[in-house]
C-alpha cells in the first residue's frame, strides 16, 4: 500500500522530496491543530473546536485523507451544535490516523521544509 | 513570468501552491493571512493574488476590499481561494476579485490554479473570469450552508450595533473592525485594518490606550479619550488564551455625557431651589412678625411721634427683605400663582415701558404678534419673569444698546431638543434678545443657579434669572438661552397656550357688613399673634387656635360664629391642607384664607380649586389683608 508522500506523488505530479515535504507539512500542521482541539474540549470551547477542526478538515480533504477529514468534519458539526459527548472519541480516532502517518514520515527520513 | 502572491492560513495549502507555481518558473510569496499579507505587499507589487476567504487577522473579504482601494495594489488580479464555493458562490462574487477557485483536492485546483495563471497572463491580468475554477469534484453540503447562514447572521448582528468592535492581534493591530468602529473613529476600514491600535488616537492619548491593552483584565477597564470634540469610550477584553490579542469595544460617549450634566445641573438646581424655599419660608413668618408689629404700632402713634418715621421705615425694610423671599420662591417653583388668563402683550408693552424710562440710553424694539394666543399664569410672577430679563439685558449693556422683545405663537417642534421631551402642544414664545456683552460657555452653565452673578459686588443678588428659571418652570413653560461673548444673548421663553376666554373684570366688592368672627390658625406663636391683633384692627373678632386639631374644636363650637377661616397652611402634625378638608367636611360653604410663607408645588392651586378659598403670600401688610378678606367675604375693605 502507497505511503502518503508516494500518493501525493503520484497524484500531483510532485517529486519525491516535495511530495514527502507535504505529507510532513500536514502532519505538523494537524499535530498542533489537535492538541489545540484536545485543550479545547477539555475547556468545553465549542467555538474554538469548531475553528481548529475545521482548519484541519480543510488540509485533509486538500490531500484527500479521508480518514482524518471525515473525524475534523464530525468535530466540527458536534461542536457547532454544542454536542461534546462523542468528541472525544474522535479526537481518539484522528489522533491514531495522525500518529500512523507521523510513523509512516519517520521510517522515510527527514522531510524538506516549507 | 508573474509575481504571485498566497495568502492562506493553513501550511499546507500555501506550500502546495508555491511548489507548483515556482515550478513554472512564477515568482512566488507566501502570507499565513490577512496582516501577514498587508505586510508584505509595502514592500512588493504582485500582478496575481490568491486570497483565502475564511481566515484569521483580516479576513479575505476585507483585505480583497483593501487591495482594490488601495492605490499600488488596485490592478493586481485577484483570485479568491474558496472552501465553500459549492455552497455559497455569492460570497465569491461579492468579493470584487478576477476569478474565483474552489478549494477542493489539490489534484483538481493545482492544474485549476495553473490554467488561472496561464489565461489571466495571456490577457495582461485584466478582466473577469466567469465560474468558479475546480469546483468539478467539490460538492455542496447542507450543513456548511447552514453554518455559513448562522456566520452571516452573527456578522448581521455585528454590523448592526452602535458600539463599534475592534478585534486585536497580540500586538495591538487591528483584524477586524465594524462599521460602527469605522464611524466612530471617523477613519475607513482600510485605514484602520492592520494598524497600531494607539496609533489611531491622537498622540496625547497613545499612552493611554497602551495601558488599558496592557491592564488586560477580564473585566474590561474602561478608559475614556477625546477625539476632536468628541469623548470615546473604549473598554478592553483580552481572549482567554494568553497573549494571543482581545476585543475592544468603542462607544461615543459625547452625547450621553452632555445629557447626564444637564441631568446633574437641574437635579443641582432641584435641590438649590428646595433649600431656598425652606430660608424663604421661615424668613416669611418673621417678615410678617415684624411687619404687623410695626405697622400696629404705627396706626397707634401720631405722625409727629418721633418713632413714627423708624417704624415707617422698619416696614420699607421689610417690603425689600419680601422682594427678596419672593425672588427665592419665584426660583423654587414655591410662590403662589394666582393663575389667571393673561394677554401677554399688554404686560410686555406695560414693562418695557416702564423699564425704557430708567434706562433711555437703550432702544426697546417690540415685535409683538397681534394675534396672539392668551396664556394662563400669574401676572405678578410673569411681570417679575419680563423685569429680571429686560435688567439683566440692561445690565448687559452698560453703554446702551438695543433691546428687542418679540412674541409669537409657536408650536412644541421649536423647542429645542432638550432632556426631557417638550410637552405637544401649542405655545407663546417670548423672546428677549439684547446686543450686550454676551456671555461664554461657563458662565451660560450657570445662570439659573441661584446666588450666581457675574456683576459686581452689591449690584446683583444672583437671583434675578434664578427666578425667571423658577417662574417659566411653575408655570409649564421652557426656557432656552443663546449667547457667546461680544455677541449679546437671546432668552426664549416658552409658555403653554390657553384656549380659555380672557376674564372679564371682577365686579366691585358689596358693601360691609357687620362685624365677622373669624378663626385665624398658625402654629407659629408670633405670627398668631400679631396676625390677630392685625384682624383686631380691622375690626374682626378673632378666635385663635395654634394648631389644625384645635382649629377644628374651636369652629365646631363656633361654627354659627365663625364668618371665615384664616389658615397657615404648613403646619405640624395637622396641615392646613388636612384641616381645610375637614372644614369643608363640616361645612362645605366655610370660606378660607389661605396664607404661607411659601405653598408647597400645586397644593394650594387644589385648594383653591375647590373654591370658597383666596390665598395671601407672607409678609402681609394690614392692607393687603383687609382687601384679600374682603374680596372673600364679598365686603369692602376695612
Amino acid at each position: 500500500m502507497a505511503t502518503l508522500a508516494e500518493r501525493l506523488a503520484r497524484d500531483l505530479l510532485l517529486d519525491p522530496g516535495s511530495a514527502a515535504a507535504l505529507a510532513s507539512s500536514f502532519v505538523r500542521a494537524t499535530r498542533e491543530d489537535l492538541e489545540g482541539l484536545q485543550a479545547a474540549v477539555r475547556a468545553g470551547d465549542g467555538g474554538a473546536i469548531a475553528s481548529l477542526a475545521h482548519h484541519v478538515k480543510g488540509a485533509a480533504a486538500n490531500l484527500e485523507i479521508e480518514a482524518i477529514r471525515s473525524r475534523a468534519e464530525a468535530l466540527e458539526l458536534r461542536a457547532s451544535a454544542g454536542d461534546f459527548a462523542p468528541l472525544a472519541g474522535l479526537l481518539a480516532g484522528m489522533n491514531s490516523e495522525l500518529r500512523r502517518l507521523e510513523a509512516e514520515l519517520r521510517q522515510a527520513g527527514p522531510p524538506r521544509a516549507e | 513570468m508573474a509575481e504571485i502572491l498566497i495568502v492562506d492560513n493553513h501550511p499546507v495549502v500555501r506550500q502546495y501552491l508555491r511548489e507548483l507555481l515556482e515550478r513554472e518558473g512564477h515568482s512566488v510569496h507566501v502570507a499565513e493571512d490577512g496582516l501577514a499579507a498587508l505586510d508584505l505587499l509595502a514592500g512588493i507589487r504582485p500582478q496575481v493574488i490568491f486570497v483565502d476567504l475564511v481566515m484569521p487577522n483580516i479576513d479575505g473579504a476585507a483585505l480583497c476590499r483593501i487591495l482594490r482601494r488601495s492605490p499600488e495594489h488596485r490592478e493586481a488580479y485577484l483570485v479568491v481561494l474558496s472552501a465553500v464555493a459549492a455552497e455559497a458562490p455569492e460570497l465569491v462574487g461579492q468579493c470584487g476579485a478576477n476569478a474565483a477557485l474552489a478549494k477542493g483536492p489539490f489534484r483538481v485546483l493545482g492544474p485549476a490554479a495553473l490554467q488561472l495563471v496561464n489565461e489571466a497572463s495571456a490577457r495582461g491580468f485584466v478582466g473577469v473570469r466567469e465560474g468558479i475554477a475546480g469546483l468539478e469534484e467539490v460538492h455542496a453540503r447542507q450543513i456548511t450552508r447552514e453554518l455559513l447562514l448562522r456566520k452571516q447572521h452573527l456578522e448581521t448582528v455585528i454590523e448592526s450595533l452602535q458600539e463599534g468592535i475592534l478585534e486585536l492581534t497580540a500586538a495591538a493591530r487591528v483584524v477586524y473592525a465594524n462599521s460602527a468602529a469605522s464611524g466612530i473613529l471617523g477613519l475607513s476600514e482600510e485605514r484602520i485594518l492592520a494598524a497600531e491600535l494607539p496609533l489611531l488616537f491622537p498622540e496625547g492619548q497613545r499612552e493611554a490606550v497602551r495601558g488599558l491593552l496592557a491592564a488586560g483584565a477580564n473585566t474590561g477597564p474602561e478608559l475614556e479619550v477625546s477625539l476632536g470634540e468628541r469623548r470615546l469610550a473604549l473598554r478592553y477584553y483580552p481572549f482567554r488564551e494568553t497573549g494571543s490579542g482581545g476585543v475592544l469595544l468603542l462607544a461615543d460617549v459625547s452625547e450621553r455625557q452632555r445629557l447626564e450634566a444637564r441631568l446633574a445641573q437641574a437635579q443641582r438646581l432641584e435641590s438649590i431651589g428646595t433649600l431656598a424655599a425652606g430660608v424663604a419660608h421661615d424668613f416669611n413668618n418673621l417678615l410678617t412678625t415684624i411687619l404687623g408689629n410695626a405697622e400696629l404700632m404705627t396706626a397707634d402713634l401720631a405722625a409727629s411721634h418721633p418713632h413714627y418715621g423708624l417704624l415707617q421705615e422698619i416696614a420699607r425694610q421689610v417690603q425689600s427683605a419680601k422682594r427678596l423671599t419672593a425672588q427665592l420662591l419665584g426660583f423654587s417653583r414655591r410662590g403662589r400663582y394666582e393663575v389667571r388668563v393673561l394677554e401677554l402683550n399688554t404686560l410686555i408693552r406695560e414693562t418695557a415701558e416702564a423699564f425704557g424710562r430708567t434706562r433711555k440710553e437703550i432702544v426697546i424694539r417690540l415685535e409683538l404678534d397681534a394675534d396672539l394666543h392668551a396664556v394662563e399664569g400669574d401676572l405678578g410672577q410673569l411681570e417679575q419673569l419680563l423685569l429680571n430679563l429686560m435688567v439683566n439685558a440692561g445690565d448687559a449693556m452698560p453703554c446702551g444698546g438695543e433691546l428687542a422683545l418679540s412674541s409669537r405663537n409657536c408650536g412644541h417642534e421649536e423647542i429645542s431638543a432638550n432632556l426631557f421631551t417638550p410637552r405637544e402642544g401649542r405655545y407663546v414664545l417670548l423672546s428677549v434678545r439684547d446686543t450686550g456683552v454676551g456671555m461664554d460657555a461657563r458662565t451660560r452653565e450657570r445662570i439659573f443657579e441661584p446666588f450666581f452673578t457675574t456683576k459686581e459686588m452689591g449690584r446683583g443678588t444672583g437671583l434675578g434669572l434664578a427666578s425667571v428659571y423658577g417662574i417659566v418652570k411653575g408655570h409649564g413653560g421652557y426656557i432656552e438661552v443663546d449667547s457667546s461673548p461680544g455677541q449679546g444673548s437671546t432668552f426664549r421663553i416658552f409658555l403653554p397656550s390657553s384656549s380659555a376666554p380672557a376674564p372679564r373684570a371682577a365686579p366691585p366688592p358689596a358693601a360691609p357688613e357687620s362685624a365677622h368672627c373669624l378663626l385665624l390658625v398658625d402654629d407659629e406663636q408670633p405670627v398668631l399673634t400679631v396676625a390677630g391683633d392685625m384682624l383686631s384692627r380691622l375690626g374682626y373678632t378673632v378666635l385663635r387656635a395654634v394648631s389644625g386639631e384645635q382649629a377644628l374644636k374651636v369652629y365646631q363650637e363656633h361654627r354659627d360664629r365663625i364668618r371665615a377661616v384664616v389658615l397657615d397652611l404648613v403646619m405640624p402634625g395637622m396641615s392646613g391642607v388636612e384641616l381645610f378638608a375637614r372644614l369643608r367636611r363640616l361645612n362645605p360653604e366655610v370660606k378660607v384664607l389661605l396664607a404661607s410663607g411659601y405653598s408647597s408645588e400645586g397644593e394650594a392651586d387644589r385648594l383653591l380649586e375647590q373654591g370658597a378659598a383666596v390665598f395671601l403670600q407672607k409678609p402681609f401688610t394690614l392692607q393687603q389683608l383687609s382687601e384679600t378678606l374682603a374680596r372673600l367675604l364679598g365686603a369692602s375693605p376695612r
